[in-house]
Parts: C-alpha cells; structure tokens; sequence
C-alpha cells in the first residue's frame, strides 16, 4: 500500500531539525523489523547528512519527496515549507508494513538541481541510496514469508474432536 | 482528537478477562461454529492466496436483537482464536466508532481513514491474528442510499467511503486482521459494507432451552455468594419460567433474577431465599410492561 506522510518544515522547524524528524521517522519504520539492526538506518542516512538538511532548505522534498521502498512498504516523505508547512497535520508514528522489511530497503532521492553531484555522491557510499526512479507500488511480499501459514491446521482438527 | 483515543481495547490473548465470554453467551451451537470457522478459514486462505483469488475482506457481520450476545460473541472471538494459530497468540481491539464522527466538515472521513489505514495497522504491524470490533456499526457506514440531504450528507457518504477503502486496501495488505461488526439495525447500514461481509451471522432471541439455559448459568453464577440459589437452579418448576420468557432476548432474561428479588424485601436482604414463586411473579409483572410489548429494535448490544 502506497502511504505518504507530511513533514514540516520552515517556519515551524529548522531544515536541521525537519531533517532529524525524516531520519527519526525512517529509523523508527524499518528498525520495527528483526531483519534491520537497530542504529542500522542512522548510519546510512550519515551519508546525507549536510546533504539532507540541504535538500530540505532548497525545497527539493516538497513536490516529490524522499520515497522508501522496501517489500510490502511504499512511503513518500514530503517536507513542506511556508504556509504548506504551517497546515500540516503529522503523523510522526512508524509507518505500518515496516515490521515485514528486509536489509534490502531503498530510499529514493529525487532530482535535487546543483545539489544532483553532491547526491550521487552519497548515494555512490550506501547500497541503500538511489537516484532512480522509484517503482509505483510496493514490490509483494516474497512467497517465503505469505505461505507462512496463520493457522495451526492440527490445532483445527483438534477443535474438530471436541464433544 | 488523536484518533488512537477511538481504540477502547487493545490486548493481547490468551488474557484470562476474555476467557468465560465465549461460553457465557447461550445460543445455538452453529452460531459460534461459523463465527469461529470463517475467522480460522479467513486467516487460513488470506495468507497464502491473493485477494483476486480469495474474495474474503476478512469481514464478519453480526446481526440480530439487541441483547443477544453479538458484541460479547465479537469480544470472545480473539481468544478462541488464539490457540488455533501457528504463535498460539491474537490480539482483540475494540474501536468506538461514535467518537469517529465529527460535526466538522471533512473530519469524520479524516479520522476514519487515519485509524483504519494507519493507527490499526501500525497496531497490528508484529503479523499477529487480530480481530477488530466495531461495535455498532451503523453509526459509521450509514446507508448511503437513505441518507437524507439535509442531514449532512457529505460527511456521511465521505464516512462510509473511507471505511469501504480501508476495509479493502486492508483485506489484501493485511491477511491477519479481522474485522467483526455488529449491529442491530441492518437496514441503516450500507449496501456496499454488508456486501463486503465473508459472513453474515443472524444472532437471535434464545429459544426456551435457551433461556432456561441462561436462567441456569444466572442462578449458578449468583449462588458463589449465595449458595441458596444453586438449589434453585436444579429445579424442573423453572422451565415453566423459562417459557414465561419465550422470545426475550438473554440479557432481559439474565434481568429477570433481579427483577424477581425485587418483589420482595426478604429477598432484597438476603437473596438467596429467592424463589420459583417469585421468579413466577416477575414474569407475570415482566409480561404486564409496556416495555415487552413494544417493537424490537433499539439499545445497546451487551452480555446476554
């Protein structure tokens, strides 16, 4: 399911801190799977750090935003300023399908202009960066994990015995 | 309001609070098979087989009197589930959908939406087996079809919009969750939710065994503080009662123990000197109300 959340920016808050809350939102999301290492998420996003903050002040993550893909996760981070920024309403909770994500998740950055070099830099360091375009929806969910079955058939039959 | 304030419940089972709600509530055998049945098989199928191919919203609908046990059937469902699930484990969480709708414009569609495709999912992000009541469903998914002009129509058909587009992004995104509503006015619901229900369960007054059943359950669940009434239980004479009480639904029946000690001050003071007679009383007072000889329709649903 593709979801979008809202993140305001100046006047409320600094691109500093708006940039601190997009990390924190990303970390808190993916770091709810046992397949991503706690501080795992932080490290990564340190490739953009001063580069974030950057495309955040330049208006780069208002129109577009930064989009997380992962299996089962579709999320498009927008950064708002000025009088977009002062009317958001938002939703600082991990975003649901995060428990389900893999060490295989990608955080889109869209065209930046004179920041593109600097970009590339970044995404150039962490395999989880990308410059591409994101897929429209979120890749489904491997057949290893949807077979995994809810229902005990055994414990069925169980039931079945009962008088 | 922060929509997380609409959740009444949220617990994780086996918890032992849940445990006599299943078997507290007397009707038919099948009522529960199927309940308990579609909420397994839903589960079953959802994981392992996509939308297109399964047609399950994971959806079930109660409907019927109230007094009749279907909010109770709805809360007791999780933790008969549970121990038929592959982590021995599920989860129960009750919304009030009446604190969903706002007179602001817009506001009921927003929070709906905030809830059903955020907040619950976040809650239910671990994969657990989740079964979500919404306890009088009406009020959120009116029938758009009656619903009139003049009395804010937009909000009502955004309402019920939102909760259609929940419920089926929900049914493919998340094959563990299950939604239970009920309601005792299926003609104010709309067309498209009730279609979207896998099964439709009629949860109606008990029958005579019924309500000598719940009579029963009553005398003997009292008799813990006033061990008379155990006694009263075992005897034959409270059939004819119970067929005094025919077409009540159970928890008018539960009440008529109380109504019966009320007849007397005697029984007031120490209520474990209650007896057939004054169970017979109570019915013949019960049966002269105007309240037994209204239309059905109308209150809370509850234990019966």
């Amino acid at each position: 399911m593709e979801r979008i959340r809202f993140i305001a920016a100046a006047p409320v808050r600094s691109a500093s801190e708006a940039w601190r809350v997009v990390s924190t939102l990303l970390a808190d999301t993916l770091e709810c799977s046992s397949s991503v290492p706690i501080g795992s998420v932080g490290k990564e996003l340190a490739f953009l750090k001063g580069l974030g903050p950057a495309l955040i002040a330049g208006g780069h993550l208002e129109s577009k935003g930064l989009v997380l893909v992962d299996q089962g996760l579709h999320l498009t981070i927008r950064v708002l300023t000025a009088d977009a920024a002062l009317d958001v309403e938002e939703n600082l909770n991990p975003v649901p399908g995060g428990a389900s994500a893999t060490d295989g998740w990608t955080l889109y950055l869209p065209p930046a202009g004179p920041l593109d070099s600097a970009v590339e830099v970044a995404v150039k360091n962490s395999p989880h960066l990308s410059t591409d375009a994101p897929s429209a929806s979120a890749p489904a969910v491997k057949s290893d994990d949807t077979s995994r079955s809810l229902i005990d058939v055994n414990a069925l039959r169980r039931l079945g015995n009962k008088p | 309001m922060d929509v997380s304030e609409m959740v009444k419940t949220a617990c994780d089972m086996p918890d032992a609070r849940y445990a006599k709600l299943w078997d507290s509530i007397v009707v038919d055998g099948s009522i529960k098979d199927r309940l308990l049945r579609s909420a397994a098989l839903s589960l079953r199928l959802r994981a392992v087989l996509p939308f297109e191919a399964t047609a399950l919203h994971g959806l079930a609908f109660l409907y019927g009197p109230p007094g009749t046990g279907k909010t109770t059937l709805a809360r007791g469902l999780a933790y008969q589930l549970a121990p038929l699930t592959t982590r021995r484990k599920a989860r129960f969480i009750e919304i009030n959908p009446h604190g969903l709708m706002s007179a602001e414009h817009g506001q009921s569609q927003r929070r709906v939406s905030e809830l059903l495709t955020e907040h619950i999912p976040s809650m239910v992000d671990d994969g657990i087996p989740t079964v979500v009541l919404l306890d009088e469903v009406e009020s959120m998914v009116v029938a758009r079809s009656q619903a009139s002009l003049a009395a804010n129509p937009a909000d009502v058909h955004r309402a019920t919009d939102a909760v259609l587009t929940a419920i089926d992004s929900n049914a493919s995104a998340l094959p563990h969750l299950i939604f239970v509503a009920t309601s005792n006015f299926t003609g104010a619901i709309d067309e498209a939710f009730l279609s979207r229900a896998d099964v439709a369960i009629h949860v109606p007054t008990p029958d005579v065994p019924g309500v000598l059943a719940i009579l029963k359950t009553t005398l003997e669940a009292m008799s813990a503080a006033f061990p008379p009434l155990a006694q009263l239980a075992r005897k034959p004479q409270l059939e004819k009662f119970a067929k005094a009480l025919a077409g009540m639904d159970g928890r008018r029946v539960r009440k008529t123990v109380s109504e019966a000690m009320i007849g007397r001050l005697d029984t007031v003071i120490q209520p474990g000197e209650l007896t057939v007679d004054d169970l017979m009383s109570a019915a013949v007072r019960i049966q002269q109300t105007e309240y037994t000889a209204q239309p059905k329709g109308g209150g809370k649903n509850g234990t019966n």
